[in-house]
């Protein structure tokens, strides 16, 4: 149940692709107009995108709606409360 | 609706079992200014919120105090995990122990029941944002106390970054005021 080196590596760089999206989205319901933070958040949701796809091609599914391969992996664990980060 | 994805927000870790700490950050899973009320507020108070930013601020913010709810859950959690019988006696848990052994649950640190009365929904979108805003710099308050109790290291850093976010918050809040407030303005004139 353990996570090897690597898979907690490309975890925490999604995690922090997701937080980077999240930030840029608050600032952006109050200020839908800057041109800026928008860019920021493209670049944000672009860089996430991508390592939610490479995450779930290796590691298996994140959310019940990815694709799997058999048998189903989203129950697969450690769950993130089980995980040494 | 809302899909759950198998991340944390942020990590939480910790660097050894520490039921007494763990009995304190409860506080901010079920206490008064803790995600699950600062959550349920916001996601209530979005309904009658005038303006599309609000809307939008409230929904996400809601959503990431759930976040929150579960990196806090995750520190009770690991901070409870391994710790014996007797250690939960020492931390002041042994009435917790008896209803729930290590599940968690919804109370604040002195022992009391989650409460719908912890948050309000006015339907003035003025005195809502100013009870958001006030939320935030308690539960900002709250985050502090237990950094200053806590001494390990993995733990506060956490915590710190919760802190954090409350700080974030709050200038959204101020912003979305200050939005309304325009928009009340705009239609006095018209
Ligand atoms: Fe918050």
């Amino acid at each position: 149940m353990e996570m090897n080196y690597d898979q907690v590596e490309l975890l925490k760089e999604l995690m922090r692709a997701h937080f980077c999206a999240v930030e840029t989205a608050l600032y952006l319901d109050t200020h839908p107009k800057d041109p800026r933070a928008l860019a920021d958040h493209n670049k944000c949701a672009c860089r996430l995108e991508m390592l939610r796809k490479q995450y779930i091609q290796k590691y298996g599914a994140l959310t019940h709606e990815d694709p799997s391969v058999y048998p189903w992996t989203y129950i697969n664990g450690p769950w993130p409360w089980e995980i040494k980060y | 609706m809302w899909i759950y994805e198998k991340t944390l927000e942020y990590p939480a870790n910790v660097s050894y079992p520490d039921p007494r700490m763990a009995k304190l950050i409860i506080e901010q899973y079920g206490g008064p200014d803790g995600e699950l009320a600062a959550s349920l507020r916001y996601l209530t108070q979005r309904y009658t919120m005038p303006i599309d930013q609000a809307k939008g601020l409230l929904t996400d913010i809601g959503t990431e105090e759930l976040a929150h709810l579960e990196i806090v859950a995750t520190l009770v959690y690991k901070l409870m995990e391994g710790a014996s019988v007797e250690q939960l006696k020492k931390a002041g848990l042994a009435d917790y122990y008896a209803n729930h052994d290590k599940a968690l649950f919804y109370v604040s640190a002195a022992g009391n029941p989650w409460t719908a009365t912890y948050i309000q929904a006015k339907g003035d979108p003025i005195a809502d944002l100013h009870d958001d805003m006030a939320a935030e710099q308690k539960a900002r308050a709250t985050y502090e106390n237990l950094i200053n109790l806590s001494d390990d290291p993995c733990v506060k850093d956490t915590l710190r970054f919760l802190r954090e976010r409350e700080v974030v918050h709050f200038q959204r809040f101020g912003e979305a005021l200050r939005l309304v407030q325009e928009w009340k303005d705009s239609r006095k004139i018209f």
